[in-house]
């Protein structure tokens, strides 16, 4: 469970966060929903210590980040985009490096097949599509076998088929007990994985339960000031 | 930390600049090689062309001392000592003229020449030692410091005494270039090839530093759950143990070249030294490359702890660079020796990056023993180092850009 309390952030005086408070239950799927240059990012990065936010602020079923950073950091995964991949390295080379970093027993070959990788895992990074490079990321992911994933627009460049196979892992992640964060532009795939929805808004969040209602309206409501239609 | 050496090792590997990087040590290890490829017999001739100087400045001494009908009976006992240098120099030369004949046949006995010379050598190391070492005419040999000193002619001395033992000719006979290890040795006491080799392993080094920064892929590496100093430690090795071995590939390059085409000579070949100032002794140049290798290597090692100080505060390749050849450049004779310099030279890691100066005593500039170099280049290694965990410990900051 990731507990955090009073999270605030600023670039300078632009103040990015402020005072988020919030707790991710594990075996639960969150979604992560605001327009581009909220500060989505900066979130997951402040959840992961890439930027500062202070001691007592981020605990990781009860150990802190600023405290235990490495114990902390051994419960989670995150990477930002498949950019960030080491283009001269295969995607084998990626799946064997996370084993190794976050000491996990997860077999390489089943996730690999998990995700129908079979036909590219030895190759390079730099000779894959950009679907191909999110479904590698996202065996990182899978391979890493973290208690948090911290997912970043994940279904970015993946055709229809992929994108469901990614809302099943999804799924099978929560259903394994894990907690994911997941932040996404794809309203209607949000709506069909998510437990509870973060609308990021004025530095702060506006939490909703996922009930079934309409995600695309509630972000017209929520960020473009639309009424909702009856 | 092995898993993340090996990464890196690998990313580092795949890179371009590493590919540059061994061309740029092949090149520079070969710069002798060009520049006396199309030079024939160019050490025998060197050689020879020394005894003959020799010989002709003793013909030129004893035809004006000859001019004074009635020499003084100190002029009279130079004279005798010149005629006695040129009677051996001239049995130097006709062994020469022997030996040069037969160069380039199957067979041929390095004794008679390297005899004579011994005994030229001794009768100098006798007269230097008795105070008339300005009354010699010496001559040089190729490929060896000239010392008109006492321990020079030692050197000298012992030089030939183990040729003769070894039954082997001085490595400029009997070979129109240096063969392959003699060549190899050579560039390897030459300051000029050891600093600008160790410029390219700045840039290997600092290349290895930014390759993060340049690719965009640092995220990953900043959030492992790790720490990250020894993440820091397993780059440092990386980049330092891919740019030895990059070095490594060149040498071996250069001498299967040079040995393809001048032949391969002997690792057993003595190179003479004075490790105390009335001593001499020998050294393989096998045993010298070892110890060089092992200089090298913690030379090697000083600069990649420094270079990743320097990343790690700037996260500039420039300023990495910049370091890293101030360092280079602190490391020649003029600056070792300057005055406010000189007192403190002997605590500088530049004191010890040119291997040869160290372990063969011919360092004009203040020096520890080479156990001491050793202890100086560690302790340089572990305080860059430490300076690296202090700056990893420091509260992280707020950048100023998403």
């Amino acid at each position: 469970m990731l507990k955090v309390q009073h999270l605030n952030f600023a670039f300078g005086h632009q103040v990015i966060l402020n005072d988020l408070s919030f707790t991710l239950p594990d075996g639960s799927i969150t979604g992560l929903v605001a327009p581009n240059g909220t500060g989505k990012t900066t979130l997951l990065r402040c959840l992961c210590g890439l930027l500062p936010s202070g001691p007592k602020v981020m605990t990781l079923n009860g150990i802190d980040l600023y405290q235990k950073r490495k114990a902390y950091l051994g419960q989670l995964f995150f990477l930002e985009n498949s950019n960030q991949l080491y283009a001269d390295l295969t995607v084998i080379d990626h799946l064997k490096y996370v084993r190794k970093m976050w000491h996990s027993g997860v077999d390489l070959h089943t996730t690999i097949a998990s995700l129908g990788m079979n036909g590219y895992y030895k190759k390079r990074i730099r000779d894959l599509s950009l679907g191909m490079k999110q479904h590698a990321l996202l065996a990182m992911y899978l391979v890493a076998d973290a208690q948090l994933m911290l997912i970043d627009e994940p279904l970015n460049g993946l055709d229809p088929t992929s994108i469901r196979q990614f809302e099943r892992i999804f799924a099978e992640q929560k259903a394994a007990g894990k907690t994911l964060l997941v932040s996404s532009h794809q309203m209607d795939s949000v709506a069909r994985v998510s437990d509870n929805v973060f609308f990021l808004k004025d530095q702060t969040i506006l939490a909703e339960a996922n009930t079934g209602q309409d995600m695309m309206a509630e972000y017209g409501r929520i960020f473009l000031g639309e009424e909702a239609h009856a | 930390m092995l898993s993340q050496f090996a990464l890196d090792f690998k990313r580092l590997a795949r890179t371009s600049t590493t590919i540059v990087g061994y061309l740029a040590f092949m090149l520079v290890l070969l710069i002798s090689f060009f520049y006396s490829i199309n030079d024939g017999d160019i050490g025998a001739v060197r050689q020879f062309d020394n005894f003959t100087q020799t010989m002709t400045q003793l013909d030129h001494d004893i035809t004006q001392l000859r001019k004074d009908k009635t020499p003084s009976k100190a002029d009279a006992a130079l004279l005798a000592n010149k005629a006695k240098q040129k009677a051996m120099i001239d049995d130097v030369r006709l062994a020469a003229s022997a030996e040069q004949g037969t160069a380039g046949m199957a067979v041929t006995n390095p004794d008679p020449l390297n005899r004579t010379v011994l005994k030229l050598a001794r009768y100098q190391l006798k007269e230097t030692e008795a105070g008339r070492g300005d009354q010699l005419v010496l001559f040089k040999i190729e490929g060896e410091a000239f010392d008109a000193s006492v321990l020079g002619r030692k050197e000298t001395v012992l030089l030939y005494q183990t040729l003769l033992k070894q039954h082997r000719h001085q490595q400029y006979f009997n070979a129109l270039r240096l063969p392959a290890a003699s060549y190899l040795t050579a560039e390897m006491r030459s300051g000029r090839t050891v600093l600008l080799l160790l410029a390219v392993l700045v840039v290997l080094l600092a290349e290895g530093f930014a390759l993060d920064r340049r690719q965009h892929t640092e995220a990953l590496r900043q959030n492992l759950p790790h720490g990250q100093f020894s993440l820091l430690l397993a780059r440092v090795a990386a980049a330092g143990l891919l740019g030895l071995l990059t070095l490594a590939a060149a040498v071996g390059s250069v001498y299967l070249l040079i040995g393809w085409h001048d032949g391969w000579g002997s690792w057993a070949y003595p190179l003479v030294y004075a490790p105390t100032g009335n001593t001499v002794a020998t050294v393989t140049i096998g045993q010298y490359g070892l110890q060089w290798s092992g200089l090298f290597l913690l030379d090697a090692f000083v600069l990649a702890a420094l270079a990743a100080l320097v990343d790690l505060f700037t996260r500039s390749t420039g300023a990495t660079l910049a370091s890293g050849g101030a360092i280079i450049l602190a490391a020649n004779a003029a600056f070792l020796t300057a005055g406010l310099v000189r007192p403190l030279a002997r605590f500088l890691p530049s004191a010890y990056l040119q291997p040869g100066p160290v372990l063969l005593h011919q360092a004009s500039w203040s020096l520890f023993e080479v156990r001491g170099g050793i202890a100086v280049l560690i302790g340089w290694s572990v305080v860059l180092l430490g300076l690296c965990w202090l700056r990893l410990q420091a509260p992280a900051t707020v950048k100023t850009k998403a």
